[in-house]
């Protein structure tokens, strides 16, 4: 039997494989030969497309899939071999509204999760009172959460990932469905997680929440580790890439803007409006300038889409999902 | 602390409050008191005084048994298509114990069937039938309750293998309150089908429970009572490999989450 490694990775993954059978099919493979190392107390987020293995990934590092080969550790435990000793170092907070009884309380549901992690009653209640004060459901405590919006069912879902006071937080899509102050609430939330020592792994499509968040970031696509990259990184390509959007430009100005340095292509998205896209920092000044003193006011910035993003790093594929 | 215990009382509590927010459930603890009248009608009718103990305890068995294959045979079922098994299966508490604590609350509201065909009886009427041999009608209650129990927890590890389980349940509740002598005494059905029930816990649990009302002693009572407890604790035991094969399978095809 393996001991719980303080010291060992909170989670050590090499050359995980997992197929799916298909009806008449060759197997689906989710998971390629993937390998991925989060160090205790780090904030690790997982970016990619849909399909591209970050849930299968969660899912078997949570004891509730098992894997074809290779092996899942956390804490120096297999995910496998080990699960009964795996689950009480984990918590896990799935994307969506699904995994919560909805006719019971908020309080009601947490005390339920708290028991399940072996607390006794009395310790149960005050572990749910002291989480839905966390996640800013406290007023809404006694109330049954099928009345609850999306976001609010979210942050729930994330009181009852905190419930067992877990080592490593598997969050998958945490933050679909919040508004943009609870977004940034939940920011605070995994700030606060990291200072407490605990290791998240976090799966966003969110690129800007990955940079602000995490200390490193993986790229996965088909099931198999594209980068892993310092969060940094994200942020050059962000700024690299960024969008200039205008309406009521003539033809003429949208050619002079594509011959601008730095500009990679100029796309007409409408009767004279264009999306400019650039491909290094700071070429975006010269076309606002241009689009300005030409008097073209309708002009917006955006940073690049997650897709935008995957085009440079995988290719033209792009966000399609994998036959 | 393991998780066994507290999973165990709090899945009790949660399947309470799941009783109270949607009373829809209890709906075949509500057609029990329209079977007692419709029985004893028929025996007071036809002058046998004699069987009304049968006409009260038929609609009672039956509300009983039919919560264990509507509404424990669904729990798995359910938990799986709200995506709650997959979060129970994350954690540390055995499967065993949430399934059992739901299923020993069910089991125990679906008690509730005996007070209200007495009731019928009393109320509408006049009938009231006297447990004459109590000690042997709790200990014969406390077995059957357990086999219920059981049956509900082999029924929804079952479940979970189907998709369509509500024409299993419709289909089964006849076959099971004929086996287990609900209605008619298993001594009084054809040979092979006696025979048959005899392997199923509720024909001896409904022929003792028919005699502690009878004045006349109780014969064969404990070895009576061990083919219930026996037969229920083998239907415990099948209903908990067959749920850990279940949980095995699902987390091999990745489709713990598909209802």
């Amino acid at each position: 039997m393996s001991h719980i490694g303080i010291d060992a990775p909170a989670v050590e993954v090499r050359a995980l494989v997992r197929d799916f059978r298909t009806r008449g099919g060759p197997p689906r493979r989710a998971l390629d030969a993937f390998d991925l190392t989060v160090a205790p107390g780090e904030v690790h987020g997982l970016l990619g497309p849909n399909g591209a293995g970050k849930t299968t990934l969660c899912k078997i590092l949570s004891t509730i899939l098992l894997p074809t080969s290779g092996s899942a550790a956390v804490h120096g435990l297999d995910v496998v071999a080990d699960a009964k000793r795996v689950r009480p170092l984990l918590g896990i907070v799935f994307g969506g509204e699904r995994g919560l009884y909805a006719r019971m309380t908020a309080a009601q549901n947490l005390r339920f999760w708290a028991a399940l992690y072996g607390l006794g009653r009395r310790e149960g209640r005050r572990r749910a009172a002291e989480l839905l004060d966390r996640v800013g459901l406290a007023p809404r405590a006694d109330e049954p959460v099928e009345t609850f919006s999306r976001g609010m069912k979210q942050r729930l879902h994330l009181a009852r990932g905190l419930v067992g006071d877990p080592r490593v937080l598997l969050l998958d899509e945490p933050t679909v469905g919040m508004d943009p102050v609870s977004a940034h609430e939940f920011r605070d939330l995994v700030e606060s997680l990291r200072a407490e020592g605990r290791a998240v792994l976090l799966t966003t499509h969110d690129m800007a929440e990955a940079e602000a968040l995490c200390d490193r970031v993986s790229f996965i696509d088909g099931g198999r580790l594209l980068r892993c990259e310092d969060p940094r990184v994200l942020g050059e390509l962000l700024s690299r890439h960024e969008r200039v959007r205008a309406a009521g430009v003539p033809a003429a100005l949208a050619e002079r803007i594509a011959a601008l340095p730095g500009v990679e292509r100029v796309r007409e998205t409408g009767p004279g409006a264009v999306l400019v896209e650039t491909d290094r920092g700071g070429a975006a000044l010269p076309v606002l300038r241009t689009l300005v003193e030409a008097g073209v006011t309708d002009v917006s910035t955006a940073p690049p889409t997650l897709e935008e993003v995957y085009l440079h790093l995988i290719g033209e594929r792009g966000m399609a999902v994998r036959p | 602390m393991t998780a066994s215990s507290p999973a165990f009382w709090a899945a009790a509590r949660a399947q309470l409050t799941e009783f109270r927010r949607d009373p829809g459930t209890l709906l075949t603890l509500a057609t029990a008191p329209f079977f007692a009248v419709i029985l004893l009608s028929v025996t007071e009718h036809g002058g046998r005084a004699d069987l009304a103990p049968y006409a009260l305890l038929a609609p009672a068995v039956m509300a009983s048994i039919g919560m264990a294959v509507m509404e424990a045979g669904e729990t798995i079922f359910r938990d799986r298509s709200t995506g709650v098994l997959e979060a129970v299966l994350t954690t540390p508490a055995p499967l065993t114990a949430v399934l059992t604590g739901r299923i020993a609350a069910i089991t125990a509201v679906s008690l509730v069937g005996i007070a209200e065909c007495w009731l019928v009886g009393a109320l509408g009427f006049g009938v009231v039938v006297a447990v004459e041999h109590p000690l042997v009608f709790a200990l014969t209650l406390l077995a059957t309750a357990a086999g219920v129990a059981a049956t509900g927890m082999l029924l929804a590890a079952v479940f979970v293998v189907g998709r369509n389980v509500r024409s299993f349940q419709n289909s089964l509740t006849f076959p099971l309150y004929l086996l287990g002598g609900a209605m008619v005494p298993v001594a009084f059905l054809p040979a092979g089908f006696e025979a048959l029930s005899r392997l199923f816990f509720l024909s001896w649990a409904t022929d003792l429970l028919r005699d502690s009302l009878a004045p006349a002693p109780v014969a064969h009572f404990w070895p009576r009572l061990a083919a219930v407890a026996g037969l229920a604790a083998g239907m415990f035991a099948a209903a908990s490999w067959i749920a850990h094969r279940m949980v095995r399978r699902v987390r091999r095809t990745g489709t713990v989450g598909f209802a």
